[in-house]
């Protein structure tokens, strides 16, 4: 099927979904906005993915709340008319009546009907072809002159670990942990597998989860709606929403949702390696970190010591606001407050089973055996004591993790 | 003949009436007997449960909290949904099977009484086997449902899943010999005159249940016995690397999964189209609908187990087939809501404890089911999978809808149980607090999932603004254990002996059952009665029709009527059994195949299954001919 065709069934679909939402359920106020500090949401959409959820969900939510009154209605007469009032005799045995009976199969085959063929479209515009590039406003891919589309499809794909997430983008040739840019003018298509157990990829503002299975890669594909401003970037929250032992409660993660422009620019940083104002935090910090035996599990761009691909790429961990898969806010005083961020951050280095259980090989966490091992944690019991690792070493890797920004530090 | 004469005639034979004491107990063979050791032994795990669930709410109270740790917490959601599922509300509706068939059918015993003593033991111990993993602080922690390849052994050492699915293949057998059993009774012992469409209501969704049991249960048995080689043996069944399937096991547990529900519901179901006609004091409205609707359910049951699956990418032809098979049971479903309704409609409604459950039922349950159209949209169940709106969901169906049922039924049936009424007023106090407390802790669940709380989470975050309403739930769930406690005193009262005589027909209910004393001699009726019609005792005491009580047409007894003799091999097998299911535990959860552990183990299963084969043996050649 050609993308234009794609479109025009699209958007006739939609028409159908809107014509079958009349009674103006689109304009049913938004419950739980985003705004209003419900960051995992799912009744405020953000994407086109999103929104063909949402156009059901509110449709069927509205018949289903519509059947639910007549019912209790009608239960509620049923039980206040014929309460026994003792008056002597038994009432009429009447044992049925077919006339009945009919009207009351055929109603809802009715209303099923009515559901189901808008969930039958949504579902195949849901899954139909991914898109190549952003398009213009008829609907048409917006080609370069080499061909190619203009602003192609950003293309990432999303590993389940346990317990936090990967991306790589395809293109770009990026890696990040537990949190990636998206930009508002393209589509972005996300490829969806896991190295461990199942897990399942939701954030509820772009729409709803597909699950990231070993040994098979899921799609989920979308155009961010919402027109992020220039600078301004939006913060949407995810998790994953799928049982995957021990720390599944926290296993989330954050998507810098930025303007086109900006985008761009996040790319070209993520491409190099971060900068260091004071080149001896650099120094201290790489030596720290390899003396701890951390290279032997992260990746950072710039320190060619660390090409570790067991544990999450650290590069620009100074712009997560996050630590640990989206669960320890490292700024809840706002960025100027640098002393909680290195608090939090030492604590998730020396005893990480305090902030997630789970985390480390170790004999204390109960059963981690795909987990962290830190080599220098010679006792194994998942704590680093000064006795086994000096506290100016850790303070020298927290100063260079901390200190690697580029020009999008989530707030 | 004169009251003397039948007193003399039949005091000869006292040494034949019913026994007591621990021993006859175990050994018993009588329906009723077993029907009661169900009961009793489904409301101690059901407790369990309960506190399991307490657990549970109390850790989330608070957003970020640590008042259990993750581990203990998952072990917690897991075994409060299997012991719920599987020790509570299934044998619960085992308890009612067992009782009530045989005498709404008008009959003695179930056709295979041995057997039936077999089933429950297999229970029992596979209960007790589950929940002794607690013990060996291996207690499962993969959820209910126990996706692979997390519960295989690379994922999960330990003995934890062993326990679990171990216990489940014995639970699984259990279940699948009652399921024959009942489908046996049901086709072969009718009274005289009792034509299928004669048979009560409860009978009928109970005979729909053991067809979905026995066609079910192969299925999670054959994901288990692949699980259980994947764990002990190193097959690859589930695991990725090695060219197995994770998906396989999600096919093949909800093939089994889905029909559980109707499992789960439809005795409930069975359950309260008995009892709203009594208290209505008119026929079911359009039973034959409500039957074939009940029929309906159980065939489309089995072809919507994927609607489970709607996230892991079947693709959409897939998805839109099994959405539109999941939105048309709904059609089946709205039909027995308005019978039920209209049964009520025109009548005399009084609001009795049994009847206030019933009515509890038809009103929660219609959320339940309404929630549950709407993420038989894959659109929105891209949304609500796995979040609280789905735990909102299924506690509608099943404590709302099942647990509602049930509870009608035991204060409906207890006085023929047991021969003495339950205290009508504590029954309904913990009505009213089982009303307060399911809705305070269920509803908000549907706003939490909304918001996008995901399921099985240990913590959740402050400032996602979970936290009114996960607070709500929790003082909910109190009001539940204290709607549970009330119930408990009441029965325990019960059982104390207090309470009034009930006399053999409380409720001027209309089947047979009611037509023969309460609690029934342990030969039910001393004489068959003949049926000529769907409501037989009814007809006879307010329409003129012909007699089938026992006051009629047997007299006043005591009467001999030769029974089968109590036996002690079914104990032994179920023993024999569930030590060979234990016999795995030691070798299993290496994943690898070990030539010296698995001769270990034939060493030990060996002689144990050539036990069971001797009880087996010893069992066939027992003289159970009644006298
Ligand atoms: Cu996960
Ligand atoms: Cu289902």
């Amino acid at each position: 099927m050609s993308t234009s065709s794609v479109h025009a069934w699209l958007r006739r679909a939609m028409a159908v979904v809107a014509a079958a939402s009349l009674a103006g359920c689109d304009a049913l106020p938004t419950l739980w906005p985003a705004k209003d500090g419900y960051p995992y949401t799912t009744t405020d959409p953000i994407s086109d993915f999103g929104l063909l959820s949402q156009h059901i969900y509110v449709t069927i939510t509205v018949v289903v709340c519509v059947v639910f009154v007549l019912v209790t209605i009608l239960l509620a007469v049923t039980l206040i008319k014929f309460a026994d009032r003792g008056t002597p005799g038994n009432p009429e045995q009447v044992h049925g009546n077919i006339a009945m009976e009919i009207g009351w199969t055929i109603a809802p085959i009715g209303i099923v009907l009515f559901l189901i063929v808008p969930t039958i479209r949504t579902i195949f515009l849901q899954q139909d072809a991914a898109p190549i590039g952003a398009k213009d406003e008829n609907g048409q891919v917006l080609m370069g002159e080499d061909g190619k589309p203009l602003r192609p499809a950003v293309e990432i794909k999303v590993i389940g670990r346990r317990w936090w997430w990967q991306f790589e983008y395809v293109n770009e040739g990026i890696a990040t942990s537990n949190q990636f840019a998206i930009p508002d003018d393209r589509p972005v298509s996300l490829f969806l597998t896991s190295d461990t157990v199942i897990h399942s990829f939701w954030a509820p503002r772009i729409g709803g989860k597909r699950d990231a299975i070993p040994g098979r890669v899921n799609r989920i594909w979308f155009n961010l709606t919402e027109d992020i401003a220039q600078g301004q970037p939006d913060h949407i929250r995810g998790e994953c929403a799928e049982y995957c032992g021990e720390a599944h409660s926290l296993m989330r993660f954050e998507i810098l949702g930025l303007d086109g422009a900006d985008f761009d620019k996040w790319v070209s940083e993520y491409k190099g390696a971060p900068t260091f104002a004071d080149a001896s935090i650099k120094q201290k910090g790489e030596e720290a970190f390899s003396a701890a035996g951390c290279t032997g599990c992260h990746s950072i761009s710039g320190f060619a010591g660390a090409k570790g691909t067991q544990g999450p790429n650290l590069t620009f961990l100074g712009d997560r606001r996050f630590l640990a898969a989206g669960i320890k806010d490292m700024y809840p005083n706002g960025r100027a407050d640098q002393a909680t961020a290195r608090a939090v951050l030492t604590q998730w280095i020396t005893n990480p089973n305090s902030i997630k259980p789970g985390t480390t090989k170790s004999a204390n966490a109960s059963r981690a055996l795909d987990g962290m091992n830190i080599p220098a944690d010679a006792n194994g019991d998942g704590i680093l004591s000064p006795e086994e690792f000096a506290p100016e070493k850790v303070d020298a890797i927290v100063s260079y993790l901390l200190s690697q920004t580029s020009s999008f530090p989530l707030q | 003949m004169s009251t003397a004469a039948t007193h003399v005639a039949t005091h000869a034979h006292v040494e034949h009436e019913e026994e007591t004491g621990l021993w006859s107990w175990i050994t018993t063979v009588d329906h009723k007997r077993i029907g009661k050791l169900y009961l009793i032994s489904s409301l101690l795990f059901f407790a369990l449960g309960g506190l399991e669930a307490l657990m549970i709410r109390m850790q989330l109270f608070r957003p970020e909290n640590n008042f259990i740790s993750a581990q203990f917490y998952n072990e917690m959601f897991t075994m409060h949904a299997t012991t719920m599922v599987f020790l509570a509300i299934m044998p619960l509706s085992a308890a009612f099977f067992n009782f009530l068939i045989p005498l709404q059918i008008g009959a003695r015993d179930v056709a295979f009484p041995r057997m039936n003593a077999l089933s429950f033991w297999l229970f029992l111990f596979g209960g007790l086997f589950i929940n002794s993993s607690f013990l060996f602080h291996a207690a499962p922690d993969g959820g209910w449902f126990g996706y692979a390849n997390l519960t295989g052994s690379k994922y999960s050492p330990g003995h934890s899943i062993d326990f679990w699915m171990l216990g489940l293949a014995i639970l699984g057998n259990s279940s699948m010999m009652a399921g024959f059993n009942f489908i046996t009774t049901i086709l072969n012992l009718r009274a005289p005159g009792m034509t299928l469409f004669r048979m009560p209501i409860f009978t009928w969704m109970s005979f729909v249940v053991q067809f979905l049991v026995v066609m079910s249960f192969p299925m999670i048995t054959v994901g288990l016995i692949l699980l259980i080689f994947d764990r002990n043996y190193g097959t690859n069944f589930y695991f990725p690397p090695n060219g197995g399937d994770p998906l396989l096991w999600q096919h093949l547990f909800w093939l089994f999964g889905h029909p559980e529900v109707y499992i789960l519901i439809l005795p409930a179901m069975g359950i309260v189209s008995e009892v709203l006609p009594v208290f209505a004091r008119k026929p079911l409205f359009g039973a034959p609908f409500v039957i074939f609707s009940g029929i309906m359910i159980g065939f489309v049951g089995f072809g919507v187990w994927s609607h489970h699956m709607f996230t892991v990418g079947l693709g959409p032809v897939a998805d839109s087939a099994f959405a539109t098979t999941t939105m048309l049971i709904a059609v089946p479903t709205a039909v027995k809501i308005f019978n039920w309704i209209f049964t009520m409609w025109g009548g005399k409604i009084s609001f009795k404890t049994p009847n206030l459950f019933a009515i509890t039922f038809v009103f929660l349950f219609t959320i339940g089911g309404l929630s549950g159209v709407m993420h038989a949209s894959p659109p929105i169940d891209l949304q609500q999978q796995d979040s609280y709106f789905i735990v909102a969901h299924f506690h509608y169906v099943l404590v709302g809808g099942a647990l509602m049922g049930l509870f009608s039924g035991i204060y409906f049936y207890w006085p023929k149980m047991f021969g003495r009424m339950l205290n009508e007023r504590l029954g309904q106090i913990s009505w009213a607090l089982f009303f307060i407390g399911i809705n305070v802790t269920f509803f908000p669940m549907h706003f939490l999932g909304a918001m996008g709380m995901i399921r099985r989470s240990w913590q959740y975050p402050a400032g996602a603004g979970l936290d009114m309403y996960n607070q709500m739930a929790t003082v909910g769930a109190f009001f539940i254990f204290f709607a549970v406690l009330v119930s408990f005193i009441n029965f325990a009262r019960g059982l104390m002996g207090h309470g009034e005589l009930a006399g053999d027909d409380p409720w001027d209910a209309a089947t047979l059952e009611w037509s023969i004393p309460s609690p029934p001699p342990h030969y039910n009726f001393a004489k068959l009665p003949t049926v000529h019609s769907d409501r037989p005792f009814w007809d006879e005491k307010h329409e003129g029709g012909p007699a089938v009580s026992q006051a009629k047409i047997a007299g006043p007894g005591p009467h001999h009527v030769a029974m089968p003799p109590s036996s002690y091999w079914p104990i032994l097998v179920a023993v024999f059994q569930g030590l060979v299911f234990v016999a795995f535990i030691p070798g299993s959860g290496s994943g690898a195949f070990n030539y010296d552990a698995f001769l270990k183990q034939v060493m030990i299963q060996g002689p144990i299954a050539l036990g069971m084969l001797f009880c087996i043996l010893a069992w066939v050649r027992e003289d159970d001919t009644p006298r």
